[in-house]
């Protein structure tokens, strides 16, 4: 574990919060939709 | 500014062989398996067709070659002792993986049409000259391969600092994983977000409608893209905009990464 910090570099960390970012950007997404979705669905029991 | 324009000399020095062969040496070829099919009849035919494939394969050969320096114990050194900046030696490589890159091999796309074109004159063809230059299109067809080829080019040209042997395989095994990754999640959020409607406890309880339509299999099916149009956020119903930003962004991206991955390589 220590190690892996101690190699620890600034790039895998950019490349680590892209995916991350695309990650999130893809939930958010799909949350807004749902949102909206459940809007202008009508369930009638 | 000068280091700048000597980092850029050096790299054109040192590619200009591999540059100069396979340019011409990709373009005579697609030239002759045109003219293999001269057997059959004589025809006009359009390079340009596959130029955008093409370039790309080709551009992502020489940009993976572009720091083979830094894997040779020998030129390593040479590389890293060269007096220019960081970015002036990633701006070069970058210059000569895509301006120049394009450059040549656009001229060398240009040159074998109209030497096949010339040829087709001289073996008696007289109708369609322009289809050889792509309908007078070629400008264009040059220009959309390159923006096309940029962001793939990014990828490429960080995988070509980042990994130490192998670059081409391990950028597009890496590039595999990626997006088998986003393609797991979006499945997974997806089942988890949209339960209600996916597992049919809605329909359970009673018919959902949404703008006039029963969300059945029938009725759902009709009203997908009219939901999809009230439901989605404008930019990811056209498609446009979100390709013009990934074409942006990726490439910034990636060039940026290549720099900070530089550094630390130097460092």
């Amino acid at each position: 574990m220590r190690r892996f910090f101690a190699a620890r570099k600034w790039t895998n960390i950019v490349l680590a919060g892209i995916y991350l970012l695309g990650l999130v950007f893809m939930l958010v997404m799909m949350v807004i939709i749902r949102y909206r979705l459940d809007g202008i669905v009508e369930v009638t029991i | 500014m000068s280091r700048l324009r000597h980092a850029c000399r050096h790299e054109w020095v040192l590619h200009w062989r591999t540059l100069s062969l396979t340019a011409p040496a990709v373009a005579g070829s697609v030239m002759l398996l045109q003219m293999v099919r001269w057997w059959r009849g004589l025809h006009a035919f359009n390079l340009w067709n596959g130029f955008g494939l093409i370039t790309m394969v080709t551009g992502v050969i020489i940009t993976t070659g572009m720091f083979a320096e830094l894997r040779s114990p020998e030129t390593r050194v040479d590389l890293l002792l060269r007096p220019a900046g960081i970015l002036e030696k990633v701006g070069a490589k970058l210059m000569v993986a895509t301006l120049l890159f394009v450059v040549l091999i656009t001229g060398a796309f240009l040159a074998a049409s109209l030497l096949s074109m010339a040829v087709y004159l001289l073996l008696g063809g007289r109708v369609n000259l322009m289809v050889f230059l792509d309908n007078g299109q070629w400008v264009r067809t040059a220009g959309s391969a390159f923006l096309e080829y940029l962001p793939v080019q990014s990828v490429f040209f960080f995988g070509s600092v980042y990994f130490r042997k192998n670059p081409v395989r391990r950028t597009l095994l890496v590039a595999v994983g990626w997006i088998a990754g986003y393609v797991v999640f979006f499945l997974v959020m997806v089942r988890l977000i949209f339960a209600p409607y996916l597992t049919g406890r809605y329909s359970r309880l009673a018919s959902p409608r949404a703008l006039g339509f029963n969300l059945d299999s029938t009725g759902g099916y009709i009203a997908g893209s009219r939901i999809w149009e009230h439901v989605a956020p404008g930019f990811l119903q056209d498609g446009r905009i979100l390709g013009i930003a990934l074409k942006l962004l990726v490439p910034v991206c990636f060039w940026g990464l290549t720099l900070l991955r530089f550094r630390e390589t130097e460092a």
